[in-house]
């Protein structure tokens, strides 16, 4: 006769506290998605007007109008006298300048959202989405999440859970614990907090 | 040279005559090769006193330095007074200081005793979940702590986790000995003590019941369509009536409905010793449940590439999609001897 029970598999705990249901786990995400966009765009607003994009881009604007695309076309064509004044080194210094000023633009928004994420976890285990839902993410053994697994998590939040949900969704699912691929790889959990 | 042998095994093994050779072997490959957990307390216990000898020398030598100090000054101090020097009074209290420093337990480094694993510092059950809250824990917590405290010493303590059927954790099982006995559970894992009815298994008895309805659903179908053409005549809805698809819900519904509710498994799981059942592992299910966990929660499973079945082979309580939906479970029944 098979033994019914597997002492090792029970586990104690405390009842209060619960792993994470899927819907409240969605819904903090969306809400954290929303406010991060938020962020981004007010901290990108200023910096526009800083660097003074609207001027510095009108002539990159002239070039690729359909003015200046069918000038470009032209050239190509064989027309000699369209190619002249089509790349000036002005204008290349200029393209210079707002690929430079978009990229560092991207780099700080890149930095706000993971700063975001990372700072939220490693201090109090919730960002204000998880907040609301009364989310909590901690260790294997119930503790604060240290900066390299906040960071882990939000790595691969981005790279692997969020494609498309899929990885998100097999993971969950196929977790008793219902961790997706970060919290398996940074070793953490998401858990309900009552209230 | 055969006398001389048995002295020579360890004093734990003085019984050995009594035990099979294959425990002998066993106890001796054990002690040979210590299990991950144990050699990381090992280690921890060696680096722990190794610490407090540091510790220890390095007191002893600030104390052993303050005190040279102080006798040098005093020393020089005496000569410059041209007195009699007065080390005694310095240097007595010196060993006084001294012994208190000194640790209870002399570091062993020159063989490493494993300690037993009851000696494994087993942290209060609740004691981590005080990090939960914000506020400091109150008289009510410290009350609910030591009921728990009582609730774990009747609860056998956990093998290491080697034995763990949860193959896709294994990552996160594989971490430190503290971590192993994982306190935080979920309502699905609250059914651990139970036995759940693996893949296999699940699989042959699914393909039994499908045998069996697909041999019902042919004369089943053919007398329906026979009944409804004698009765309301040859008409579109009549044929939409006795098409296939709806004879074989009926069917399930009929067949899963009845063998669900009331023997808590259908004849193919009954042949493999299976049993549909709730969250609880005991009550049977409704007609209707078992009829949407069979017909609508199926279907979802099987969509999006048999995902839904394939996650029984990753979870530890190996529960499908159409389990999640339907919060059900199928276990392996106790109840009748196989």
């Amino acid at each position: 006769m098979i033994e019914a029970t597997r002492p090792h598999e029970i586990r104690q705990m405390p009842p209060q506290i619960k792993i994470a249901r899927l819907g409240p786990r969605l819904g903090a995400a969306l809400i954290d998605f929303i406010l991060v966009n938020v962020i981004c765009t007010v901290a990108a607003l200023p910096l526009f007007y800083f660097f003074d994009f609207e001027n510095r881009t009108r002539q990159m604007r002239e070039v690729f109008s359909p003015e200046g695309l069918a000038k470009f076309s032209a050239c190509n064509a064989g027309q000699m006298e369209a190619c002249e004044n089509l790349l000036t080194p002005d204008l290349q210094s200029q393209i210079a300048g707002v690929l430079i000023l978009s990229c560092s633009l991207l780099l700080v928004m890149l930095i706000l959202v993971h700063a975001y994420y990372v700072y939220f976890e490693s201090t109090s285990g919730q960002t204000p989405g998880k907040k609301l839902f009364g989310l909590k993410v901690v260790t294997l053994t119930g503790h604060r999440i240290t900066k390299s697994q906040a960071f882990s998590r939000e790595m691969l939040r981005w790279f692997v859970d969020a494609v498309l949900l899929i990885p998100f969704f097999i993971s969950v699912l196929s977790s008793v614990r219902r961790q997706r691929v970060g919290d398996r790889f940074a070793k953490t959990l998401v858990v309900e907090i009552p209230k | 040279m055969a006398k001389d042998r048995p002295p020579k095994k360890s004093g734990s093994d003085a019984a050995g005559d009594s035990k099979s050779p294959l425990e002998r072997y066993l106890e001796k490959q054990k002690a040979d090769k210590p299990t991950r957990s144990e050699r990381e307390i090992a280690k921890a216990t060696v680096k722990q006193s190794a610490l407090e000898a540091a510790k220890a020398a390095g007191r002893s030598l600030f104390n052993s330095g303050a005190n040279s100090g102080a006798n040098s000054g005093g020393a020089s101090k005496s000569q410059t007074q041209g007195g009699a020097p007065t080390p005694p009074a310095s240097k007595i209290p010196a060993p006084e200081v001294r012994k208190p420093v000194l640790p209870k337990t002399p570091p062993s480094l020159h063989g490493i005793e494993r300690p037993p694993m009851t000696e494994k510092p087993q942290p209060s059950s609740l004691g981590r979940w005080e990090s939960f809250g914000d506020k400091a824990p109150g008289a009510e917590n410290r009350s609910s702590s030591g009921e728990i405290d009582d609730l774990a010493a009747s609860v056998p303590s956990p093998p290491p986790a080697a034995n763990r059927t949860d193959r896709f954790d294994s990552q996160a099982t594989q971490t430190k000995a503290q971590d192993q006995d994982f306190p935080i559970t979920d309502s699905n894992v609250d059914g651990d003590h139970l036995r759940p009815g693996q893949f296999g298994a699940r699989f042959v008895a699914y393909m039994i019941d499908v045998l069996i309805l697909g041999c019902l659903s042919i004369p089943v179908r053919s007398f329906a369509s026979a009944v409804a053409a004698i009765f309301f005549g040859s008409s579109a809805a009549t044929h939409a009536l006795t098409s296939d698809t709806v004879v074989y819900l009926v069917l399930v519904y009929a067949y899963f409905g009845y063998f669900y509710s009331t023997k808590g498994a259908s004849p193919g799981k009954l042949m493999l010793n299976l049993k549909v059942t709730e969250l609880d592992g005991k009550t049977k299910l409704t007609p209707w449940k078992a009829f949407f966990r069979e017909a609508l929660g199926k279907w979802i499973s099987g969509v999006p590439f048999a995902m839904g079945y394939i996650i029984v082979l990753l979870r530890s309580d190996r529960r499908a999609l159409h389990d999640l939906l339907f919060d059900t479970r199928v276990v392996v029944n106790t109840d009748r001897r196989p």
